[in-house]
């Protein structure tokens, strides 16, 4: 046990010592400022939903407990998959193994460490989520401290099972096959478990939470909504735990989180006993596999700017980390069309117009993560190689430029097409159409622009985890960030689209100098939140404090 | 030809580099030594264009590489210590890249025949996060070939090479110097520095604490390096 925590302290060291070197701070309060009222609103948001279930007369606290269910299967889906990826760049490609597996430390010690640095990476993300949601939750029942401290409690044994299962499967993966074959085996595994997440919502069938329409009367819809999906499944007994605390049931939810507690060590106990013992052989087998030879070899394209891109483009293309996540990609935007496809709008047109205006905001998340996921950590990654770019005879702006078009490029074509496809799916009018495809175009073009600012402000180059350089300062405050424009231009667009909207269903004239100056306005947000930050690039690219980092002196 | 005036930079509060000068001839070689954190990364750094100094003039053969970094760094190679390449690419497509961005007239035959030498010829088709630190430095003493440069910086050239690989980056920097290029290495291996410098700068706390010709060292004080180094060091 000494081991254990002489290591977890060890931890605790290295991530007090990141706060001693702030740089900035007035410009890191702002931001923190800005993710504070991203969690409010959420909150506000989150209220109203559950204020509005509970007040439902006789079904609300069914439906109450179905919504809950949704998102508690959704926390358990993100903490298993984020837990899968970071057990495999925080535990098995970690190059801090090399410093540690030497020391006289034991095996179990050791890698229990590191199972718990994977789940915090994978896992703090969704903690913080769930803050608002527990104060909106808290507001709702009147949760005093003990109940709420309960409630958390349960939350937080429920999340280090599902970790621990998804630190399993890596570990799983990663003892049957050596070196990047364990990433190809994930990017199957993933597959699997995202076709089966959409299978269960199809099994929860929310739709008919909100389209108690389709019944012939009360009973009907009220027995279909209490049928359990899957009665078993573990985010179901956590519903109802958390229903049984909030309504003072203490002996069922004192036995529910017993068999929580249980399961969790059980969970944790099989981990540790598999981990410890295939650690040492594991990392052996990954460092020593493969004889690296790349399937394809290009030619590098004459011209320097033409070399630059190229490089990006097969780095990029090489690193099967990424290639995995764009299959992942691949098969949320697949869920979501198909989603979009089938949903049960029924044939009033201006519906379908509504939720393809809406949509530009499902389209504008989807964006973010990708530009988080490939952009953001790509110029991180990059950061410890720019010494050759640095030294060589390329300007910092011609450097900036090629490495910005490798990327703008494709996501405003992804924004475009992505917004057309989906607003296709809900059978919009091509107008609107069109629009909201420009629109989502648009949003491709700023988010990657951010992505490079935030990436080059706040630079994790000295590590390649992948699951650290998201989870870092500088990856949530882009994310909120790009959030907060997502909203912002959604809110400026809302008027015009509601005049476009009736135009078409009641011939109504819109005010057409009040949708110009609203249209303006979206063009000058976009410009401000594209065309300043990448200005602000540049700058910080060729400056003083950029180069010293590069250098690795800060 | 390397001119360097009153050079100074800070990391923070920390001053790395505080005003220092010197000169290298073209043909010549400077080696600088000094204790770890004496600066000597640092004014490389800044010489190939990586830092930006607080103040001080730095002339690459009477370019300025502040006014005009491009011409500048266009005849300068440089050889960190820490070889950091990108991974995903492979050692020749590493080359071949480097031969794009400082438009290098060196031809496919002669490229091989250099990797041949270096024995890294098989290496050449394989991913660069398969190779060992030395194999990377070898790749990376190939760009000086790459590049016919007129300045060439080395820092920490001997880490990880085999002696084979020691014997021929000493062949290859005598032909540069040959051909009249000005090369300012840093180095801890004092042996090497004897065998290959001509003149010897030691630095310490960001200052330059003595100059002098390692012939003149060698043969009239009859000292060597490392009785210099250990007399010119305060511990």
């Amino acid at each position: 046990m000494r081991d254990f925590w002489e290591l977890l302290s060890l931890k605790l060291r290295i991530f007090l010592n990141s706060f001693r070197a702030v740089r900035h701070p007035g410009k890191k309060i702002f931001f923190s400022l800005l993710g504070l009222i991203f969690l409010a609103g959420m909150y506000f948001w989150l209220r109203r939903i559950l204020v509005y279930l509970v007040n439902v007369p006789v079904i609300g606290e069914v439906v109450l407990l179905r919504f809950v269910s949704l998102m508690i299967f959704i926390s358990a889906v993100l903490a298993v998959l984020s837990s899968m990826l970071s057990a495999v760049s925080t535990i098995y490609a970690s190059e801090e193994l090399r410093l540690l597996i030497p020391c006289p430390v034991r095996q179990g010690s050791l890698f229990a460490v590191k199972a718990i640095e994977a789940a915090v990476y994978a896992d703090w993300m969704i903690v913080v989520i769930a803050i608002p949601f527990a104060a909106a939750w808290g507001h709702i029942y009147d949760l005093n401290f003990f109940k709420f401290l309960f409630c958390a409690a349960s939350f937080f044994v429920f999340l280090a099972t599902m970790s621990a299962t998804g630190i399993l499967l890596a570990t799983g993966f990663a003892a049957v096959f050596p070196s990047k074959k364990i990433r190809d085996g994930a990017i199957v595994l993933f597959a699997v478990l995202f076709g089966g997440m959409f299978f269960y919502l199809k099994a929860l069938e929310p739709k008919f939470i909100f389209h108690a329409d389709v019944f012939g009367n009360l009973l009907q819809y009220l027995s279909r909504l209490q049928m359990p999906g899957f009665p078993l499944a573990p985010f179901q007994w956590l519903s109802r735990l958390f229903i049984a605390i909030s309504s003072g049931n203490y002996p069922v939810a004192a036995t529910i989180f017993g068999v929580f507690f249980l399961f969790f060590v059980f969970a944790a106990a099989v981990l540790l006993f598999i981990g410890g013992r295939v650690l040492f052989g594991i990392c052996g087998r990954i460092r020593g596999a493969g004889v690296g030879e790349p399937r394809y070899i290009k030619k590098v394209p004459d011209g320097r700017l033409s070399a630059i891109r190229w490089r990006e483009k097969i780095v990029f293309l090489r690193n099967s980390e990424q290639v995995s996540q764009m299959a992942i990609l691949g098969m949320l935007v697949a869920i979501y069309l198909t989603s979009v496809l089938k949903a049960p709008l029924g044939d009033i047109p201006y519906v379908r117009e509504l939720l393809t205006f809406l949509n530009i905001g499902a389209v504008g998340l989807i964006l973010t993560a990708a530009a988080l996921r490939f952009v953001y950590t790509g110029v991180c990654l990059d950061g410890r190689f720019l010494w050759i770019l640095y030294s060589s005879p390329l300007a910092c702006g011609e450097i900036l430029k090629s490495k910005f078009m490798v990327y703008t490029v494709p996501f405003v074509f992804f924004g475009f097409i992505l917004g057309a496809v989906s607003g296709w799916c809900f059978s919009a009018s091509p107008v609107f159409v069109f629009a909201t495809a420009l629109i989502c175009s648009v949003i491709g073009f700023v988010v990657v622009q951010l992505a490079f600012y935030f990436a080059v402000s706040y630079p994790e180059y000295r590590t390649d985890n992948l699951s650290q350089i998201e989870s870092s300062y500088g990856g949530i405050i882009f994310m909120v960030t790009a959030i907060f424009y997502i909203a912002a231009i959604l809110s400026i667009l809302a008027m015009p689209a509601y005049w476009g909207l009736m135009g078409e269903i009641f011939r109504h004239r819109a005010p057409v100098r009040f949708s110009a100056l609203l249209g303006l306005l979206f063009v000058l947000t976009s410009f401000l939140f594209a065309f300043l930050p990448r200005k602000l690039t540049f700058g910080i690219f060729s400056s003083r404090r950029h180069r010293n980092i590069v250098a690795g002196r800060q | 030809m390397i001119k360097v005036e009153n050079l100074k930079h800070s990391f923070g509060s920390f001053e790395a580099v505080r005003g220092i000068s010197f000169e290298v001839s073209d043909g010549e070689i400077l080696s600088l030594i000094g204790p770890n954190g004496a600066g000597k990364t640092t004014v490389l750094n800044v010489l190939s264009g990586i830092l930006l100094p607080d103040s001080g003039a730095v002339e690459i053969s009477g370019t300025n590489i502040f006014e005009n970094p491009r011409k500048a760094k266009g005849i300068t190679a440089y050889i960190p210590e820490q070889p950091y390449l990108w991974g995903k690419l492979t050692g020749m497509e590493f080359l071949n890249f480097t031969r794009r961005i400082y438009d290098s007239g060196i031809s496919d035959e002669e490229l091989e025949k250099l990797m041949s030498e270096f024995n890294i010829f098989d290496w050449r088709n394989r991913l660069i996060e398969t190779y060992s630190h030395g194999i990377k430095q070898k790749f990376i003493f190939l760009t000086i070939p790459i590049i016919n440069p007129k300045v060439i910086l080395l820092d920490e050239p001997l880490v990880g090479l085999d002696p084979i690989a020691v014997n021929l980056v000493c062949r290859m920097l005598a032909r540069f110097v040959k051909s009249g290029a000005a090369i300012l290495m840093s180095t801890h291996v004092l042996s090497f520095a004897e065998r290959i410098a001509d003149r010897v700068s030691v630095i310490d706390k960001g200052k330059i604490v003595f100059e002098g010709w390692i012939k003149e060292i060698l043969e009239t004080r009859k000292s060597s390096l490392e009785e210099i180094f250990l007399k010119e060091i305060p511990r």
